[in-house]
Parts: C-alpha cells; sequence; structure tokens
C-alpha cells in the first residue's frame, strides 16, 4: 500500500491529463489520474466504456495514438521521468523494465517471425543474452506456462496457435526480460472462460515468482477483485474511488462502485428476479456533464454534485464524492 | 420458478431432435477438397412456452450455429426442429410468412439489424407495412407504442442509428422484433457486448417483455453469470453437443458433468470472494 515512507513507488502518476482530438474539438479523455504502484504490487483498474482505463496504460507507455498527447501531469518510473523521456529511453522502457499484454495478442506478435525468433529477440536486445541463452530461456518460458510441445512453438508462427496460445505467448514475452511492471489491458476478454481462468492462474505463478508488479485493467470488477490487491474504480477520465480489494468491495465509498458492484451479475448467488442497473449510460469524454460527471446516474446526488465535481481524496481507501465525510467537510476541493 | 401449479406437462413450444448441421466448403483453396466441418453433432432438446432457455458454451461449441438453425438461417443437414406442430427448415421459413414473424432473432451487434441509413421509425415502420400489421393510418402511434416499451422515447423515431449508444441500439434492435408479434425471440449474445451498467438495463427489460407478453426466450450466451439471472433451463454444448441439460437451480447447484463444473469454476468470482461469500 502507498504509506508515506522512504521507499519511492515503483510508479508514481500524478495529475495525468490525456487530450484527443477528433473532427475538429479536443477534449480530454484523463483529466487528473493519480496513484502509484508498488514494487510487487497487483492493481486493478476497472471502468466502463470511455472511462480512461486503457488510455491510462497507453499514457504510460507512451503508446497514444497519433490523435492523443499528454497535455500535463507527471510519470515516474523507477526514478526516470517517462513524460521528458526520449523514444529511445522509452523503446528501453518498454518490454524490459516493463511488459505489455493487450486484448489481442496480435497487437504485440509479428505474423512474419517465428515465436522462438520473437522471443529471442526481445532477450537478445533488451538483455544482452546470446542466441544460445536466449533460446533456452524462451523455451523454459513456454514451458513454465504450460505451453505443450514447446520446441515445435518456437518454430510455428502466430497464425498456426490459437487464440489462448498466442495470448500465453504474448504474456511469455511480456515477462521474458522479467520486467519490474507489466502492464496488461483486458488481457483474457477475448478468450473462452476455461482459458481465461488459465492465463490468470498462469499471470499470478509468474508474477508472484519474480516479484513483478501488475496493472490489470478489466471491464470487469469481479476479474480484477479476485486477482488484485488494490483496484482503482475509473469513471469519465479519473479516478473516483481507491483502496484495498476486499474494503472496496465491502465498503464501497463511492455510489458509482457500489452501484457496479450490485449491477454485477453474481453467479453465486440465487436467480435475482430484476438486476439493480443503472440509469443512463457512460458519458462520452466530449459531453461530460457539470459537475460530478456521476451525478444524472447517482441516486445519491444533491445539489453541490449538479456544481462542483469532487477530487480523489487522500488516505489508502478514497473516493470521489461529496458525501464522503472528509470532502464533505472541506469547504473547497483540496 | 413460479407458476407452479404442480406438474402439468406442458407441451414443448420448440422440439429439436437429433440435429446435425455441416458445412462443406465445397472446395478450398487451390481447389483442394476440405473436409466438412460438423458445427453440430446431433442435438437434441426441448423448449418450454414462456420460458428462458439457455445454450451456453465456449466458442467453437455450436451454439451459434444451433440457433441459426431454429431461426431458419441454415438448412438443416440431418434431424429435425419442431414448432408448435410443424416442422422448421430453411425451406418453411421462406414459405411461411407467419413462421417468419413468429421467430425473431436479436444479435450481440445490434447496428447488425438496424439499416445506418434510415431513420429509426422508418426501421420499425418496415416489418409493420409489410406484414399489413395495422393499418397505415395507425402506424404511428404503433411505433411510439414499440419505443415506449423498450424504454424509448417517442421522438426516437425521428433520428438515426448513430445517435444511439450500444444499449440503446439493442433497445432498437428489441423493438424491431418485437414489432412483428413474435412467440419466439433467439437472443444470441444479445448482452455480451454492453457495459456492466447497461448489460443490467437490457437484461430487465428482456424479463419485463417476457413477463408482459409471454414471450419464449433461446438465450444463446457464453456468460454463466448472466445465464444463472436469465435462464429457467441450461443447455450446455461443448463440440457440438448437449453435454448437459437441466433447470438452471439444478445445474449450477449441482452440475453432473466435469465439463459444466470446469466451466462454473472458471468464472471470476471476486466480488463474492472479497465478501467473504465464496471459497
Amino acid at each position: 500500500m502507498t504509506e508515506a515512507g522512504p521507499v519511492a513507488p515503483l510508479l508514481s502518476v500524478r495529475e495525468l491529463c490525456t487530450t484527443v482530438s477528433s473532427a475538429g474539438s479536443e477534449f480530454d479523455v484523463l483529466r487528473g489520474v493519480t496513484f502509484a504502484v508498488d514494487a510487487g504490487e497487483k492493481i486493478g483498474i476497472v471502468g466502463e466504456s470511455g472511462s480512461g482505463k486503457s488510455m491510462t496504460a497507453l499514457s504510460i507507455m507512451r503508446l497514444l495514438p497519433r490523435s492523443a498527447w499528454i497535455r500535463g501531469g507527471r510519470i515516474v518510473f523507477d526514478d526516470a521521468d517517462l513524460i521528458s523521456a526520449g523514444s529511445e529511453t522509452m523503446r528501453r522502457v518498454r518490454g524490459r523494465k516493463i511488459g505489455m499484454v493487450f486484448q489481442d495478442p496480435m497487437t504485440s506478435l509479428n505474423p512474419l517471425l517465428s515465436i522462438g525468433r520473437q522471443l529471442t529477440e526481445v532477450m537478445e536486445e533488451h538483455v544482452g543474452l546470446g542466441r544460445r541463452e536466449s533460446t533456452a530461456r524462451a523455451l523454459e518460458l513456454l514451458e513454465r506456462i504450460r505451453v505443450p510441445r514447446a520446441r515445435q512453438i518456437l518454430d510455428s508462427h502466430p497464425h498456426q496457435l490459437s487464440g489462448g496460445m498466442r495470448q500465453r505467448v504474448a504474456i511469455a514475452m511480456a515477462l521474458s526480460c522479467r520486467p519490474q511492471l507489466v502492464i496488461a489491458d483486458e488481457p483474457t476478454t477475448a478468450l473462452d472462460v476455461t482459458i481465461q481462468a488459465e492465463v490468470i492462474r498462469l499471470f499470478e505463478d509468474l508474477t508472484s515468482e519474480y516479484g513483478t508488479a501488475i496493472i490489470l485493467i478489466s471491464h470487469s470488477l469481479d476479474l480484477v477483485a479476485q486477482y488484485c490487491d488494490r483496484l482503482l474504480v475509473m469513471y469519465a477520465g479519473r479516478i473516483v474511488e481507491s483502496g484495498p480489494a476486499t474494503d472496496v468491495i465491502r465498503n464501497p465509498r463511492h455510489p458509482y462502485t457500489a452501484d457496479l458492484i450490485s449491477s454485477a451479475p453474481d453467479i453465486t448467488a440465487p436467480r435475482m428476479q430484476r438486476f439493480k442497473a443503472i440509469a443512463g449510460q457512460p458519458p462520452a469524454p466530449a459531453t461530460l456533464p457539470r459537475g460530478c460527471p456521476y451525478h444524472p446516474r447517482c441516486g445519491s446526488a444533491f445539489d453541490r454534485c449538479t456544481q462542483t465535481e469532487p477530487v480523489l481524496g487522500e488516505g489508502s481507501h478514497a473516493a470521489a464524492c461529496w458525501l464522503v465525510p472528509e470532502l464533505a467537510a472541506a469547504r473547497e476541493p483540496r | 420458478m413460479s407458476a407452479d401449479t404442480p406438474m402439468r406437462k406442458i407441451d414443448p413450444i420448440i422440439e429439436v431432435s437429433k440435429l446435425v448441421k455441416t458445412f462443406s466448403p465445397s472446395r478450398g483453396l487451390l481447389g483442394r477438397l476440405v473436409a466438412p466441418i460438423t458445427a453440430v453433432a446431433g442435438v437434441s432438446l426441448s423448449v418450454a412456452p414462456g420460458r428462458t432457455t439457455a445454450i451456453v458454451g465456449e466458442s467453437g461449441s455450436g451454439k451459434t450455429t444451433l440457433g441459426r438453425c431454429i431461426a431458419g438461417i441454415y438448412d438443416l443437414t440431418s434431424g429435425s426442429i419442431r414448432y408448435r406442430d410443424e416442422p422448421l427448415s430453411r425451406k418453411a421459413f421462406r414459405r411461411s410468412v407467419r413462421l417468419r414473424r413468429s421467430i425473431q432473432m436479436i444479435f450481440q451487434d445490434p447496428a447488425a439489424s438496424l439499416n445506418p441509413r434510415q431513420r429509426i421509425g422508418t426501421t420499425l415502420a418496415e416489418p409493420l407495412v409489410v406484414h399489413r400489421l395495422v393499418p397505415r393510418e395507425d402506424v404511428s402511434a404503433r411505433i411510439e407504442a414499440l419505443l415506449k416499451s423498450v424504454g424509448l422515447q417517442a421522438s426516437a423515431a425521428e433520428r438515426w442509428p448513430h445517435e444511439f449508444s450500444g444499449g440503446q441500439k439493442q433497445r432498437i434492435a428489441i423493438a424491431r422484433a418485437l414489432a412483428l408479434e413474435p412467440d419466439v425471440l433467439i437472443c444470441d449474445e444479445a448482452v455480451s457486448a454492453l457495459d456492466v451498467s447497461v448489460q443490467a438495463q437490457i437484461i430487465n427489460l428482456l424479463k419485463e417483455i417476457q413477463e408482459a407478453r409471454r414471450l419464449t426466450y433461446i438465450f444463446i450466451s457464453h456468460d454463466m453469470a448472466v445465464v444463472r439471472h436469465i435462464a429457467d433451463d441450461v443447455v450446455v454444448m461443448k463440440d457440438g453437443e448437449a453435454v448437459e441439460t437441466g433447470p438452471t437451480e439444478r445445474i449450477f447447484g449441482a452440475p453432473r458433468t466435469a465439463y459444466t463444473r470446469s466451466l462454473l469454476d472458471a468464472v471470476p468470482r471476486g466480488i463474492a470472494m472479497r465478501r467473504g461469500r465464496a471459497h
């Protein structure tokens, strides 16, 4: 957890603002995102479409599409400022220090190269291993993630593998240089549920063995709550609640989190006649309502919520909501 | 579920028996013979009227093909499907206007059932006019009623598909299916692509409509958690076969096959776990 101690966090993101231009107008998709990740920590980011969860990942990796740019804030990783870093530095950070896994494994796989070549290339480039060492390590990695016939897989090309197998290879690649942090954006969303469970288990094994920190991004609260130590709930380009997973689930402090929990279909509960749905839909970044962006859908909204947007408070379990006593007491946010 | 006048035998509204559907690509690349793919390999099941039967399974299990056979989109390779007292086939659908009205389908991507160049009102009017369901002067009143029944305002009729969110488009697709006053609605992953908060709205809407119109649903889904709360009966498919069939509570409470169990176990349940209710 983020205690104010002498040890700096592995990753610190402060007041991150990212802007997108579309059809001649500009709007902020991230509006002041602040969080930190300690070494070895497992952080889950959950949110609906347009909440900014993927934009957060792409901003950190500096892999934003051309139409988007970081407008402000700080990103410090392992004492290095990633916002001012040049593209050479970023190339070294990506892969070597921060591994990435995307929803579509083909994002990180080259269709023209054999699996073996792709795995060894990363290790040769980043860790300076020789061909023989890197091949041995690639083989070992594939075996670790329970890829059957690993030696044969090394010689095959991505199109010859199933979706689940490709994602396993993508994970192996992300972990091949033993990065300090892995960012996984919906890594199992495209996979069948039984394969999803397997892939997550494998992730869990490897990251805990190597002490890798992980940011797991998903639309599924059930998934991130199961796997992560700490949760960040995003809505309309901001973190609206953050805290230890158990606290967030048992005592959500933001009405959105509470609503998200109660609208999730619970496989362990007996049949419900009706779901507790949230009215309306997540706002588009271009047309945010005034005040708290959740207020039009919120059952507890009052005057203040329609006027001023609350800011995420301090502390290990915080929420950006005027109902939270610490915030309500303050005249002005912060 | 409710409506429990003890165990009167109810005739199924749809009965599938020993259905086989193979796809044989006539010739592959370079004219090579390609082995036919058996998507559905001898499935039998019955669907009770006014209830929801879920067909669940992973990708490649044949659940979508089965749904499309019932909807008359594919020819059957062998076996049969009956709707009430008549045999269902692609040919039967082509011949019978009544059949085409009675069995409707909605899809994961609602945009697929909406013409991007037609106003919503036009899209909804089309089936009413083609099937002469209402006199011309009553069409707009009917459209308004349809929109209202799916939770949209009458003004939606004047707007274009792209002006609506995914959840709203699915509402419109449902309205379009309802325009024909069907008996059976086949929902193929109809809520899978929606945000969690919106998904709950659409599930509630489907339940309300079912209660009001006594519709029969065939709910094709990979999402076991959703199925638990919407289905009365469940058919679990794997590799083209129905590996387990039964009432929802029994399937979830005491699965009889290892496959069903593995499907259930794999579902993430972090919320229940953190609350200390599961495991």
